[in-house]
């Protein structure tokens, strides 16, 4: 990040803080690994020295926004500020409560598929760096290079909303999908026909979603990472009455993501961040990306980009999809 | 006792093995190393580690206990015995196998977990000596040497020829009998020994500072808040552990009848300590603050040994990259 | 499985057990008329009396399926006639996504049923329950699901080996 920039952001908080406007500002700094970067919770300009946005800035800083419960300034990408938009559509922020600064993203880089690309393992990777349209590795002293579609996150290629949808102050550079062109029409299907599972036949959808739920042992980061759940006490460590058993059985880890699926519908901005985090590597996207398309198509909606437009389940129109009722 | 032994014998001592038990080696399914059910093709190349520890393998994720069945006012109880039939695991690591060591006494001292303890009992524990230091590992500073250890049945350090095998336990030198083995000095074993590429000069701390350090900085609640602030309060850092070991208890029932289950528990969660009508542990600062504390001093209190091996997987799974290490240099200052 | 249940499979043979949530201000009194209409239908439902259709959420259903239930009806006022207004609009529009999404995991969508029933159709309940119940019956017992006391591992444990 040029200096100058930083400078800028470090003097704009500082005045932000001296002001009384804010009393924390959350942005990005440098990862203890290589090849991402780690949240940075400011609570005085002076933290801020530690910002870093050269790359890896993969994070949704918006849920945080469940925890910190004051007047906080924070850096969005374009997806993220969606986040925001649901936030204060569903009364969990106030946006005089938020000093929103907007940062451009070349789209963020995916390891699992970079490891991918070069046949190994994420810990060989040396060294990733980005050069016009593609993105280089050097593993075992060699270098390769990737067209950027190959190596950034699935959500990254159907970027809609590079710009963010909110903010008071935009940083300097491109607001592009990283991978353009992306139109409403190329966009259309919003995995742009990655999702193979769709055309397959029950039994087959079934098993794969078995085989995934089998492996989730209920650490329940894509819960607490997600913006869109923000219940101060989820429904699963209820146990009088015990609605979703904790124990992670394949049948309960289905009530457990089925049910969480439905309760952040309209909210949920298909950020990624539950795929990204899982640990047992569930491709939670698959859920999130069809949810929301089954939404756009059959009420129009787009989560969190329209304050104007009422969230899905609390609206309705004479002609909503009668079909499938008897 | 050391033998060796050549990749084309130890193929087919592996494959006369699986007639008497389970083999287990690392295998990558779904985009991430974990044990299974090894089918004798050639050895997993670079394998550093499991995404799970291995600790599943003797404290399972999700274990029956009992059944249950109630009718008029009386219950019945019924005992569900832990699994059986004998299990080689091997590729496991010398840190994965220090923790299971670690494990050992919290499910001996008290009363003995028949769970566990049978699993152990069952299992032959093959290792492999590194060749590399994983990513966000600190097992060096933990006092563990990633190519010796005495923490398992028999020991294997990869030589161009095949593998030097060094027989730690009575079991160990009953399943190297025969042919497939012949004998080898210790010299061959210390020629057979690598250096880590990534070995730094110095160590990140000094584990000797680390309880008292961590006894010290119990009171400074501004420290706490300070290095946890961006936890999540997920459960990726415990389970992911191979030392941690807390775990709930949860019936899956119908009315009349039912089954106990034990599964894995974090205390990390908000909920972990919230008792009726009072949560000791309701800000996240003093669940982070009781996570260090527990694994670098009070368990070292009770057990004299640190619940911690420096296996590096919180540290790379953590969603939010709070790095332990940082914590424990701080700790250790 | 549940023993009482298991007992009653094996001496009557398996009929599918349906939940069905009936609002209470007009497919619920349309199931009482079909009742007092001395017209017959099948046994294998068991109502649940909510307020709304609107009230039932996903995770009731989920819950249902996981608690053993073969298939799920959910019946409603008509689009209009709703006693809260708009209760049963925002409930066609939750089990359309539902619907949907138990359709891409695998279930499916002939388990999880909707219909509008109102107070006058006594007739029409009848028809939806033998409709629901047949179709139910096709696709057999919901073995995927079900919470099964009696299985000591209640689904394989998850990430492990043997």
């Amino acid at each position: 990040m040029p200096e100058t920039i930083k400078d800028e952001l470090i003097a704009l908080a500082a005045k932000l803080f001296r002001e009384g406007k804010i009393s924390h500002f959350l942005g990005y700094q440098k990862g203890t690994l290589k090849f991402q970067t780690t949240p940075l919770i400011a609570l005085n300009p002076e933290d801020l020295q530690h910002l870093w946005l050269e790359d890896f800035f993969f994070f949704n800083l918006a849920f945080y926004l469940k925890e910190i419960k004051n007047k906080v300034g924070l850096l969005v990408k374009g997806c993220d500020s969606r986040s925001l938009l649901s936030l204060i559509k569903e009364g969990q922020v106030k946006r005089e409560d938020l000093y929103v600064v907007g940062i451009p993203c070349p789209g963020q880089i995916d390891l699992r598929k970079v490891a991918e690309a070069i046949a190994g393992e994420r810990e060989e990777i040396e060294e990733i760096w980005r050069q016009g349209n593609e993105v280089h590795v050097r593993v075992n002293d060699q270098e390769k290079r990737l067209p950027k579609a190959l190596a950034l996150l699935d959500k990254c290629l159907h970027c809609r909303y590079p710009k963010p949808l909110i903010s008071d102050f935009l940083l300097p550079g491109e607001y592009a999908p990283p991978v353009p062109p992306a139109t409403p029409e190329t966009t259309q299907g919003l995995s742009r026909g990655r999702d193979e599972l769709r055309p397959k036949p029950l039994p087959e959808k079934w098993a794969f979603w078995v085989d995934q739920f089998q492996h989730c042992l209920r650490c329940y980061a894509c819960r607490n990472v997600c913006p869109a759940c923000f219940c101060p006490r989820c429904i699963v460590e209820e146990n009088m009455p015990q609605w979703v058993s904790p124990l992670p059985t394949a049948g309960d880890n289905f009530v457990f993501h089925l049910m969480r699926l439905m309760h952040v519908a309209g909210t949920c901005v298909s950020c990624g961040e539950c795929q990204r985090v899982c640990p047992m590597e569930i491709p939670l996207m698959r859920l999130h990306d069809k949810m929301a398309e089954d939404l756009e198509e059959l009420y129009n909606f787009v989560a969190g980009i329209d304050l104007d437009q009422p969230l899905p389940f609390r609206t309705f129109r004479q002609e909503d999809a009668d079909d499938f009722i008897k | 006792m050391y033998r060796k032994i050549s990749k084309e014998n130890l193929r087919k001592w592996l494959g006369e093995l699986k007639a008497r038990a389970a083999i287990l080696a690392p295998a990558k399914e779904r985009g991430l190393w974990s044990y299974r059910e090894f089918g004798l093709q050639d050895f997993p190349l670079r394998f550093r580690n499991s995404r799970l520890p291995p600790k599943g393998l003797f404290l399972d994720p999700l274990r029956a206990l009992f059944a249950w069945k109630s009718s008029g006012g009386s219950v019945q109880l019924t005992p569900l015995p832990p699994l059986n039939g004998q299990r080689i695991l091997i590729g496991l690591k010398p840190c994965d196998a220090r923790a299971l060591r670690i494990l050992e006494p919290i499910f001996t001292r008290d009363y003995p977990d028949v769970f566990f303890l049978d699993n152990l009992s069952r299992t032959l524990r093959l290792g492999q000596a590194c060749s590399v230091l994983c990513t966000g590992s600190f097992c060096l500073e933990m006092g563990i040497d990633p190519q010796e250890s005495a923490d398992f049945d028999i020991f294997f350090r990869e030589i161009p020829a095949g593998y030097l095998a060094r027989v730690l336990t009575d079991q160990g030198r009953t399943f190297t009998e025969g042919d497939f083995f012949a004998e080898a000095s210790a010299g061959e074993w210390d020629l057979a020994r690598r250096e880590m590429p990534e070995k730094k000069e110095k160590p990140l701390f000094r584990l000797e500072r680390v309880p008292a350090g961590v006894a010290q900085s119990f009171p400074d609640k501004n420290f706490w808040e300070r290095v946890s602030a961006k936890c999540i309060n997920c459960g990726i850092c415990t389970y992911l552990c191979p030392t941690c070991h807390c775990f709930d208890l949860g019936d899956l029932q119908m009315p009349g009848q039912g089954v106990r289950f034990r599964c894995w528990d974090s205390c990390a969660f908000p909920g972990f300590t919230k008792m009726a009508g009072h949560n000791p542990r309701e800000e996240k600062w003093r669940r982070y603050r009781q996570r260090v504390s527990h694994k670098f001093n009070f368990f070292y209190q009770s057990f004299q040994s640190i619940a911690c091996v420096g296996c590096g997987r919180c540290v790379v799974h953590c969603p939010v990259n709070l790095d332990l290490r940082e914590v424990l240099v701080e700790v250790a200052r | 499985m549940e023993e009482r249940r298991e007992a009653e499979i094996k001496e009557k043979g398996w009929e599918p057990k349906i939940l069905a949530f009936l609002c209470r201000w007009c497919s619920y009194a349309g199931a009482d008329l079909t009742g007092s209409s001395r017209i017959s239908y099948p046994a294998n439902v068991r109502i649940l009396r909510v307020p709304c259709s609107g009230r039932v959420n996903s995770l009731f259903i989920l819950k249902a399926l996981r608690s053993g239930m073969d298939g799920i009806l959910v019946s409603g006022c008509h689009p209009g006639d709703c006693h809260y207004t708009a209760g049963n609009y925002n409930a066609r529009r939750k089990f359309a996504i539902l619907s949907r999404l138990l359709e891409y995991v695998g279930i499916d969508p002939r388990r999880v049923q909707f219909s509008w029933v109102s107070a006058s159709e006594g007739e029409k309940f009848a028809k939806v329950v033998r409709e629901v119940v047949a179709d139910v019956k096709a696709l057999g017992p919901n073995e995927m699901f079900r919470l099964d006391p009696g299985n000591q591992n209640g689904g394989k444990p998850a990430a492990s080996p043997p």
